[in-house]
């Protein structure tokens, strides 16, 4: 069978976003049921990239290659390796998880789960485009999904939440499409084709200048999305409103964009650049590690927490992916499908809790263990494999983050240390007020546990969590070849750019 | 001079409309009430007649009458631009225009004539033609703004419509007295002025230092920046877009584009190569001026109609980026670049769908008396009527630039010329700038649509015979999704059409 893999996984999601749009908007059963039904076969559709991946291979794999806009050097390509299939794994997978937790969604749901698989193959497309102006366009078509997503079934405060997300990310993204557009031109191979592109400024590389103004220019547009200190502020307030599923995909599969951004596009484009500006953006990143923990420990709002902690946890991805060393960026891109399957499963919990209360303060429960025990074992779980304990996903992440990066420099690796510490305290001292302790409010003694969808969303989140956390060799052998294949060209380039320098 | 069968052919789409439109008005006295809804689809089927012969014409580029007008591939790209955006209104303007009790034969005998006025200056190859389909357009849409004549700002708009256009029509026509002035100081081309036709071409063979001559081209870009509602000739937009009726509103923003634009760059190619620095350099200083002005501007308005005359300007400005793009970026021996030529052919026809589509929402959803002013009246649209919605929500990503949209490759054309070039780069910038700047006010009205919940008060409904409506709209979204998704075939075209003018040279 030799069907073009990608190309499927983009349009099936489309396919069923058409299909559902004819279905009456009444018929609530049949569009839950059709959504669920579409984004699991999206996500059966997407196992031959784990099977028939070739493991060992740095190249890209899946490649498919048509012309678009020929004239122009625009093509349509795609393709995925070591860094991106398990992004696009982790996209799919979340989908199906994603549909479970809007089952309770009356208003409009059609629009709602039509806009859901938009943004799925918009995300697909965004992972696995190969084409700068394809990429573009994957890109800049999540955002009004996820716009909506937000601004319609979102909180009370929705439409600023909405209005925030939207406007930070096109004002990120807008330098970007001109650094896009300049890179054409200055690669001279007439083609969009990132490769190309890298191949070519390998050879005549781009003067410094307009080299660091075009990689600023797509770090802004990525550090927006990771999100990176000080352009955060836009991620608390768009998870706070956000539906639960919103959130889910937010934290999961969103944010990854401007880590996976700048692995496949900033940085192999611009290796000097990249080491240039290396330094501020491991400050950031170390600031965000910091900054992000020390706020969580001040919130009240659960959603709020998570959310700060996600900028903590990104903080981290950035730090091992700069540190250009194999343990680093591979422990990088592990800790971002680590973060979308321990985020989401915290995520998911949260919005456990709030539909059975409507609230997400964390005062309004403690001792809840006693009355949901099912739930309780699921949370701590979950929080584990956050804060990176042993066994679990999240600790062979941060592991080989702090080790490679300590192999980079030692103080941004010390530094960030002290997140992982204050990881586990705000972490567990919300563990520890929801759960444990006497029960607070009468309203929480008759919470019923978690039922047989919530279990169905839970398990796969679970079972990854483990897997990860015990076999991450099946994980890191998929990833190692393309990050050393990565790591060897910006040690090149830097090798390359010094021997420019010494003579002088 | 005896007019031949061959001149006929090549007028063809011109005729067809213009016979469309007097059969419109004939009918208009003979038939009853009932029938009268019979009178959009005779337009359509002129338009129809016309696109055909448009698409007989392809790639002959032949002259007629003497050269007075010119069907090349650029004129029947940019024709069939103004055809498919007036067929586009008219199908649309019929559920708003039975209830204003407008509905008589003028007023799509108007439209018609108004849109042979822009085939007729996509084709005109003189100076008379240039300004005779300047005149059939603009005389034209001077009635349609006011033909909702109980309406106050109708009239209103009219009034200042008109009174505007004919201040710049005075001065094309100042500078068209200039032009031939320095056509017949030239000693060695006595035979250039034995007829009252003054051919564009003819132009490029007078020294670039003749005063007269720089004096008529600085006027002609003067009453062009006008017609295109470039800054700082633009006052009259918000105007004329808030009083006329909506289904004119999005009719005029498209087609006058796409006519004025055809003489544009027929003028820029053909007759002033040779200065091509000297108006590359001042349009890209009204480019600037205007993307800065109009989507500023359009930030602060609250009336969906003045908020998309305000983004019509902004779009001039993008469109006049290209303009001056190729001009800046030409080889310096009178050819300019054609890359951004083709870009500027491709947002024309990019922008005319979209707009049209837009107004069509408008005017779908308003009635005279009632318009659907502010873009509160939009609040919850997207639950009572969501296809309506959706099909707006396609249409401000397509003119705030967002793929996988028509006005995103279009973006996307002009500014990567823009970016090629040292001298243009600014303006890139700036455009881009400004396209931040409007992705907020697109999406304020999207913000309306879904997040906002209904007002009190009227409800903007839509009236039983809304199948004409719903297909042109339908017709619209899909255009403004195809040009974003398979843009390959119209670029070519753009591309072929804007060669095959190069080749004159």
């Amino acid at each position: 069978m030799n069907y073009p893999v990608l190309t499927t996984l983009i349009l099936a999601p489309l396919a069923g976003a058409a299909l559902l749009a004819f279905l009456p908007r009444e018929n609530r059963k049949e569009l839950r049921l059709g959504a669920l039904f579409v984004t699991v076969f999206v996500f059966l559709l997407s196992i031959p990239l784990w099977t028939r991946f070739r493991t060992g291979s740095a190249e890209m794999q899946f490649v498919e290659s048509r012309a678009w806009i020929p004239a122009l050097g625009v093509t349509y390509k795609l393709g995925v390796d070591g860094i991106s299939v398990l992004l696009v794994l982790l996209t799919t997978l979340l989908m199906p998880v994603c549909v479970l937790a809007s089952w309770n969604i009356t208003d409009r749901a059609r629009e709602y789960f039509a806009s859901f698989l938009v943004l799925e193959s918009a995300m697909i497309g965004a992972f696995s485009a190969l084409d700068l102006l394809l990429f573009y366009v994957f890109w800049e078509a999540m955002l009004i999904p996820m716009l909506l997503l937000i601004g319609v079934w979102g909180g009370p405060r929705r439409v600023y939440a909405a209005l925030k997300f939207f406007l930070y990310t096109v004002v990120g993204s807008l330098p970007m499409f001109i650094a896009i557009l300049y890179l054409y031109f200055a690669a001279g191979v007439n083609s969009f084709d990132a490769e190309k592109i890298s191949a070519a400024l390998q050879t005549s590389p781009l003067e410094s200048g307009p080299a660091r103004l075009c990689f600023l220019a797509f770090a802004l547009a990525f550090a927006v999305k990771v999100p990176l200190f000080p352009l955060h502020t836009w991620l608390p307030d768009a998870h706070v409103e956000a539906p639960t599923a919103g959130s889910v995909i937010l934290a999961g599969v969103l944010l990854k964009m401007g880590t996976y951004g700048f692995l496949r596009f900033a940085v192999p484009l611009f290796p000097d650049a990249a080491a240039h500006y290396l330094p501020w953006i491991v400050a950031l990143a170390v600031i965000g590690i910091i900054y992000g923990s020390l706020m969580c420990l001040a919130q009240e709002d659960m959603k709020k927490l998570i959310a700060y902690s996600s900028v903590a946890h990104l903080g981290f991805v950035v730090l091992g992916m700069f540190s250009f060393t194999e343990m680093g960026v591979s422990g990088a891109v592990l800790q971002m499908v680590n973060h979308g399957v321990s985020t989401g499963a915290l995520f998911l919990c949260v919005g456990v809790l709030y539909e059975r209360r409507h609230t997400r303060l964390l005062d309004d429960f403690g001792g809840i263990a006693k009355i949901m025990p099912g739930f309780a074992v699921v949370l701590v779980l979950v929080t584990l494999s956050s804060i990176g304990l042993p066994g679990t996903n999240g600790f062979v992440g941060e592991f080989l983050i702090l080790l490679g990066s300590f192999e980079a420099s030692k103080w941004p690796a010390i530094l960030a240390a002290t997140g992982v510490v204050l990881g586990a305290a705000y972490m567990l001292w919300m563990v520890q007020k929801v759960l444990f302790g006497k029960i607070l409010h009468e309203e929480n003694e008759h919470l019923g546990d978690m039922h047989g969808r919530e279990w169905a969303a839970l398990v796969p989140l679970l079972f990854l969590v483990f897997a990860i956390g015990l076999f991450p060799n099946a994980f890191l052998s998929r990833v190692a070849p393309s990050v050393r294949k990565l790591n060897s060209q910006v040690h090149e380039a830097l090798l390359k750019s010094r021997a420019v320098e010494e003579p002088r | 001079m005896p007019v031949t069968a061959h001149d006929v052919l090549l007028l063809s789409p011109f005729l067809a409309i213009l016979g469309a439109a007097a059969l419109a008005v004939a009918a208009d006295l003979f038939i009853g009430r009932l029938e009268r809804a019979a009178l959009p689809f005779l337009s359509v089927a002129g338009l129809g007649a016309a696109a055909m012969a448009f698409v007989n014409l392809w790639g002959r580029n032949e002259e007629a009458f003497a050269g007075a007008i010119r069907t090349d591939d650029l004129s029947i790209v940019l024709g069939l631009t103004a055809v498919g955006a007036t067929a586009i209104s008219v199908l649309m303007s019929a559920t708003y225009v039975r209830p204003a009790a407008v509905d008589f034969g003028e007023f799509y005998g108007l439209m018609l004539t108004a849109c042979a006025g822009a085939v007729l200056l996509a084709q005109a190859n003189d100076l008379m033609m240039v300004f005779l389909g300047i005149e059939i357009l603009s005389i034209s849409i001077y009635c349609l703004t006011g033909i909702t004549r109980d309406r106050e700002k109708s009239a209103e708009a009219a009034m200042k419509y008109f009174i505007m256009g004919a201040f710049s029509t005075g001065f094309l026509l100042f500078g068209f007295a200039f032009l031939y002035g320095a056509a017949a100081s030239q000693p060695a081309s006595p035979g250039a002025l034995s007829s009252a036709c003054l051919r564009l071409d003819s132009l490029a063979a007078i020294p670039a230092d003749n005063p007269l001559l720089l004096a008529g081209l600085a006027l002609f870009l003067v009453g062009f920046s006008f017609k295109l509602g470039a800054v700082p000739f633009h006052a009259w937009t918000p105007d004329a877009y808030e009083g006329a009726p909506a289904p004119v509103t999005g009719f005029m923003s498209a087609v006058v584009k796409a006519g004025a634009v055809g003489a544009l760059l027929r003028a820029a190619t053909i007759a002033f190569p040779h200065l091509a620095y000297e108006w590359g350099t001042l349009l890209a200083l009204l480019a600037a001026a205007t993307m800065i002005v109009g989507n500023l501007f359009a930030l602060a308005q609250t009336n969906l109609k003045r908020l998309l005359a305000y983004s019509s300007i902004g779009h001039t400005g993008y469109i006049l980026v290209g303009v001056a793009t190729s001009a800046l970026a030409s080889d310096g021996a009178g050819r300019l670049q054609p890359e951004s030529l083709t870009a500027v052919v491709f947002y024309v026809a990019a922008y005319a769908v979209t707009t049209v589509g837009s107004f069509g929402i408008i005017s779908l959803l308003s009635r005279p008396g009632a318009e659907l002013e502010d873009v509160s009246h939009f609040a919850g649209l997207a639950s009572r009527r969501p296809l309506a919605a959706a099909a707006m929500t396609l249409f401000m990503a397509s003119l705030a630039g967002i793929p996988p949209t028509a006005g995103f490759i279009g973006k996307f054309l002009i500014f990567k010329e823009a970016v090629s070039s040292p001298e243009t780069l600014w303006l890139a910038l700036i455009g881009i700038a400004t396209s931040m700047l409007s992705a907020y006010y697109y999406l304020k009205i999207v913000v309306a649509m879904y997040m906002r919940a209904p007002e009190k008060g009227e409800e903007f409904g839509l009236t039983s015979e809304r199948w004409g409506a719903g297909f042109a709209l339908a017709l619209s979204a899909a255009g403004t999704v195809l040009l974003g998704v398979v843009p390959m075939r119209l670029i070519e075209w753009s591309a072929a059409a804007i060669r095959e003018l190069g080749h004159l040279l």
